[in-house]
């Protein structure tokens, strides 16, 4: 496993903020948002990112996206230099955005530019996950999944069920997303971003912040594998909310159908599940759902969302939160819930307040819901 | 199991018929072409559109009222395939994937536009939603009242591909019962000036038709409902995915793809030649009986593309014949599937 988050330039980092409930968002710079509400995002520093260019002096030239998602696969690398995917699935939802922007920009100021093909061959989804994958002559068939926020779940989950089925022995899998200016006004425009603290779950939320990042794993069958597993990805579910393009159906109909099929593709019950990452973006009706959803799966489960850290990362959340289940398995502890003040009227869950705790989960869920009504849960559980 | 494909719909520059669009390409008459052009250059492309008064019956759809033309174009296939499945929507399980290249690029470029004018804090909240890839699948499961899985995967031309294996996967896991596997394409002058920039497009129409002299870009929807029912053409077997690095690579990948595939016992070849450098991916392939190249008259409409390719030879096959169906990506992969009559 793999992973660049504003938490942290690899796993074990993030790992020490998740520990210590730090709060990672800070003021963006890339683009002047100082006419927009929010003027904040999970951000990876340019410093964590030059590091790319250590491995390969090619990624002097390509986007974050691609320096996140290199640094990501050379960490999943790092100890299984023989891993050989024969498929890679990979979620995202914007893709090389900003070469987009640039190569509108061009066209818009009347400029010709020679870098014009290097920005559109660049600008296409699969380009950063190609782009890590030649550093390591890895030449596996690329699925891009773009089901919105869920895309990084999804992800995993077709993992799963393709290693699960015999179609594939070992995949690649995870997702990435860089903030953009582009992404950043839509959330903007919507106003579903912030000028305050992102708190999830809690009843004065306000919206999200966006953030950024990549995370990848590497899957095989547990009886073919050859070096101790960090987790068993055991339960995958997925469905479509009608409701609206933006908006969940309020009765949490659509997430709870996800997570009910991945737990019970997992063969367990909401009695079993020890932690919650929720999707918790922090705006009114996302958690509204999601915690209706929750309360009637698994009611008793500690639950906390890790955007109040780090910002929602779209189209990668999923896989990073994913990353985040598999280190509290690994390190015993579960990750807090941060700017935490005051539960929503009616919601009894167990938020994991302000401070993350010690424990010894086994079974941990996570949950996403995307623009689109799409759903996506996943079941990852300790090694027996 | 082989997928059946028990109902086609599409929409394309040459109409919206299915017997009427395959006549088209069968003939060799392509539509007359559009023209798109840079309001800020003034240069002008030529490309091959869809009539919007074609699709005029889901744009009258409350949900469709403020989309984006690939939405409208994608709920135009898939209720056709529909129809001429006649399969009634809440009857099974129905899963959904969809696939496009370029997604929802007009809205995304009238949205940045305003971004680009006056700030990020200017963006339109009518225009964003529709910028995300998965707004034409969300489209499409509402019109359905699709609640299982719903996919959308980007990619290149082999995206249609990747789209039919995602379906078979779905159908074989007993995830659903149908799935209904979409791909559009909307055509705007940004995308013309990006595939310029890559070498890849034709300035002048009579280039098209001479292969590696650059394609024609072009819009459109195709749909296909797959499903466990016999008696319908069936996707034998779809390889969505093979890397390279140069076009030499590609071509032998393509045609080591091939080979594993059969695909000397094809008597059809439904071809993704375009116009573009990437034909030559195809050079090495058997030389059937029969061979129809869609994209020649159609235009390139990448993962669309590969969609209306397939569904050409499920329409044309004699039962128990094979096609086969090979696309090479702009963007490193190659793909090939086979159906049988």
């Amino acid at each position: 496993m793999g992973c660049i988050s504003p938490l942290g330039a690899d796993s074990a980092a993030a790992t020490r903020s998740l520990i210590d409930a730090a709060d990672c968002v800070t003021s963006v710079e890339a683009f002047d948002v100082s006419r927009c509400k929010c003027q904040s995002a999970g951000q990876i520093p340019d410093a964590w990112l030059q590091k790319a260019t250590d491995i390969t002096r090619r990624a002097q030239h390509w986007s974050r996206a691609s320096r996140m998602m290199l640094l990501a696969l050379a960490e999943a690398l790092s100890n299984r230099s023989d891993f050989e995917p024969d498929a890679v699935v990979i979620g995202t939802t914007s893709g090389g955005m900003p070469f987009g922007e640039e190569f509108y920009r061009m066209h818009e100021r009347m400029q010709r530019r020679r870098r014009a093909a290097m920005w559109v061959r660049e600008y296409v989804p699969q380009q950063p996950v190609r782009d890590a994958m030649d550093v390591f002559n890895l030449g596996a068939p690329i699925r891009i999944v773009s089901n919105a926020c869920a895309s990084g779940t999804n992800a995993l989950g077709i993992a799963c069920q393709a290693v699960r089925s015999g179609r594939a022995r070992r995949v690649l899998c995870g997702g990435y997303d860089a903030l953009c200016e582009l992404v950043f006004a839509g959330f903007s425009s919507l106003q579903a971003a912030t000028g305050e603290k992102c708190r999830p779950f809690d009843a004065g939320r306000t919206g999200l912040v966006l953030g950024e990042g990549a995370a990848v794993f590497l899957v095989e069958r547990l009886d073919e594998i050859t070096h101790p597993p960090l987790a068993e990805l055991s339960g995958y579910g997925a469905s479509t909310d009608n409701h609206h393009l933006t908006q969940p159906n309020p009765d949490g109909s659509g997430p709870r159908m996800a997570i009910e099929i991945a737990l019970a593709d997992a063969r367990r019950t909401g009695a079993d599940v020890d932690y919650v990452n929720a999707h918790g973006t922090a705006t009114p009706f996302n958690d509204a759902c999601e915690a209706r959803a929750l309360a009637a799966v698994c009611p008793q489960a500690p639950v906390s969302s890790t955007k109040g850290q780090m910002g929602h990362a779209l189209g990668a959340a999923g896989a990073i939160e994913a990353a985040f289940c598999v280190q509290a398995i690994q390190e015993g502890f579960l990750p807090a819930n941060i700017h935490f003040r005051t539960p929503d009227d009616g919601v009894t869950l167990d938020i994991i307040a302000n401070a993350s705790r010690k424990a010894s989960p086994r079974c941990a869920l996570s949950s996403s819901l995307g623009f689109g009504g799409a759903n996506a849960a996943i079941v990852m559980e300790a090694v027996k | 199991m082989s997928p059946h494909i028990q109902g086609i719909g599409w929409v394309t520059p040459a109409g919206r018929d299915i017997n009427g669009v395959f006549t088209a390409i069968r003939d060799e008459r392509r539509p007359t072409l559009g023209e798109l052009k840079n309001p800020f250059s003034g240069q002008a492309h030529p490309v091959l559109l869809v009539d919007p008064t074609m699709v005029a019956d889901v744009t009258r759809l409350p949900r469709l009222r403020r989309s984006s033309a690939i939405s409208h174009f994608a709920v135009a296939a898939a209720l056709d395939a529909i129809k001429a499945a006649g399969y009634q929507p809440g009857s099974s399980r129905l899963a959904l994937v969809f696939a496009s290249t370029n997604g929802g690029v007009i809205h995304t470029r009238r949205f940045f536009s305003d971004v680009s004018k006056s700030g990020p804090h200017a963006g339109s909240p009518l225009l964003f939603p529709e910028t995300v890839y998965n707004a034409p699948a969300s489209h499409i499961a509402a019109a359905l009242g699709v609640t299982g899985t719903t996919l959308t995967l980007v990619g290149d031309s082999t995206a249609g591909a990747d789209a039919l294996a995602a379906g078979m996967d779905l159908l074989a896991s007993d995830a659903c019962d149908h799935c209904l596997v979409v791909a559009a394409e909307e055509a705007d002058w940004t995308l013309c000036e990006a595939y310029a920039a890559w070498g890849l497009s034709a300035r002048h129409p009579e280039d098209a038709v001479t292969s590696g002299s650059g394609a024609i870009f072009s819009e459109g929807a195709a749909a296909l409902l797959l499903g466990r029912e016999d008696g319908c053409p069936a996707i034998e077997d779809v390889r969505a995915g093979a890397a390279f690095r140069s076009l030499d690579e590609a071509r032998r990948r393509m045609t080591s793809l091939c080979a594993d595939m059969d695909a000397h016992s094809c008597t059809r070849l439904v071809s993704g030649t375009s116009g573009a450098r990437f034909d030559i991916v195809e050079s090495d392939l058997p030389t059937p009986i029969e061979r129809l190249a869609p994209k020649l008259i159609l235009g390139e409409a990448f993962a669309a593309s590969t969609l209306i390719q397939t569904a050409c030879a499920a329409i044309s096959l004699p039962a128990g014949a094979r096609a086969l169906v090979p696309a090479a990506g702009y963007h490193g992969q190659v793909a090939a599937l086979t159906v049988r009559g």
